[in-house]
């Protein structure tokens, strides 16, 4: 990749600003918004494109973590357990890029973005509706019962992967058990695969799964899923980094602009509500999964 | 076990691990920016001595320096995790922290060795 120039770099910090801002508004993260972009609109090789992202997905967990470790709705031994599939899962996808020709990395990109799309419009991506009703609260013992659920209960593995946190939207204390470890586990390692192979953070096949499949409260899986993003980014960052993946002059523009953005949509998202936004993206998501695919099929 | 106190305080210092590596990668990306822009853009450093190329003030070096520091972050977080439970004698979940060190190392030896 020749350096770029400064209109690029001004550009590049531009894209980095809206992908980041974008993808905290719509729960999904930016990599989805940001490689599309990169690609389409730079030129930017696919696999170049991926390390950019992941740098960028490494930057906006860690700066996201550091407010829900404050407030306690991340569950760090839940998340430090599912790492270790998620992990796996990341440095399978990394060393699987390496040899995937550029093309297809392109199609099995735009074919995970028509999932993302739906979900999106269904309005339960990444960190999703955290206001909806969720049934995984409503099944949760009643910690002033005394049940004595959470972390610091004793006996099974699993009974130590439940946890309890303050909910300022319900006025009250939370706390949950872990259902189905393995369905936690196996979401964990797919969302791991697809982050090291694509790039993104794949938060948004995790949240909802631990939420649905494991009876994490919508909330404590979105903070989890944010606390263990970085480290799965991380597992398949080294690779993409060794490989010289990562252009230092391109990552470092978008990676600032995405860690503005970030800070951004977490403040818009306290005034953006509704589907409509969400449902736009979606739309445009597809539009640009369509256009991959042709590019694909031109290539052929 | 651990009591919430003890819990509190790990999540602090992860926090703050957390706030520390974001900070000096955001520090070093800016000041390669500088350098960049006062010496010029120059290609990316490949060579096993990039990280001399950053000391002496070649802008695309510190770049990569703040890219990598960003990278590690997320292993000071673990790494932390793993001695704050090991201090509570939460040997699980310690033992736990250790495999995706463990893990992560792997990916470190694959990318840089």
């Amino acid at each position: 990749m020749p350096p770029p120039g400064l209109t690029d770099i001004v550009l590049l910090v531009a894209c980095g600003l809206a992908a980041g801002t974008a993808g905290a508004v719509l729960g999904t993260g930016g990599g989805v918004f940001l490689i599309p972009i990169l690609l389409l609109g730079f030129g930017v090789p696919i696999h170049l494109a991926v390390g950019t992202s992941i740098l960028t997905v490494v930057a906006t967990s860690t700066a996201v973590a550091i407010g829900n470790l404050d407030r306690g709705t991340a569950n760090m031994r839940l998340g430090m357990t599912l790492e270790i599939a998620t992990s796996i899962g990341a440095l399978s996808g990394g060393l699987s890029a390496a040899i995937l020709p550029a093309r297809a990395l392109e199609g099995v990109f735009a074919g995970v973005l028509l999932p993302t799309a739906f979900v999106m419009w269904r309005g339960r991506g990444g960190e999703g509706n955290l206001d909806a009703p969720d049934k995984a609260i409503q099944q949760a013992p009643d910690p002033s019962a005394g049940s004595g659920s959470g972390q610091h209960a004793g006996g099974r593995f699993t009974d130590r992967l439940g946890a309890e946190y303050e909910d300022t939207a319900l006025h009250r204390r939370v706390a949950y058990r872990l259902h189905r470890l393995w369905a936690g586990l196996t979401i964990s390692f797919i969302a791991g695969v697809m982050s090291g192979l694509l790039g993104i953070g794949g938060g948004v096949f995790k949240v909802p799964g631990l939420n649905v499949l494991c009876g994490v409260p919508i909330k404590a899986a979105a903070a989890t899923s944010t606390f263990m993003i970085g480290v799965t980014a991380a597992a398949s960052a080294f690779l993409y980094f060794g490989r010289g993946e990562v252009d230092p002059q391109y990552t470092s523009a978008v990676v600032i602009g995405v860690v503005v953005g970030s800070w951004v949509g977490a403040y818009l998202n306290r005034f953006a509500r509704g589907n409509v936004v969400k449902r736009i993206f979606a739309v445009l998501l597809i539009g640009v999964a369509i256009e991959m695919f042709a590019r694909v099929f031109h290539s052929l | 076990m651990a009591d919430d106190h003890q819990e509190n305080r790990l999540a602090r210092a992860v926090s703050w691990t957390l706030l520390a590596g974001l900070t000096a990668s955001v520090a070093l990306i800016l000041l390669g920016w500088l350098f960049t822009v006062k010496n010029g853009m120059s290609e990316n450093p490949q060579a096993k001595g990039w990280v001399a190329k950053a000391a002496h003030g070649d802008g695309t070096a510190i770049l990569k320096l703040g890219l990598l520091v960003l990278m590690l972050t997320p292993v000071a977080r673990v790494l932390i995790l793993a001695i704050g439970w090991a201090r509570q004698r939460d040997w699980t979940f310690s033992l736990i922290a250790l495999c995706v060190l463990a893990l992560l190392g792997v990916s470190v030896f694959l990318g840089t060795g």
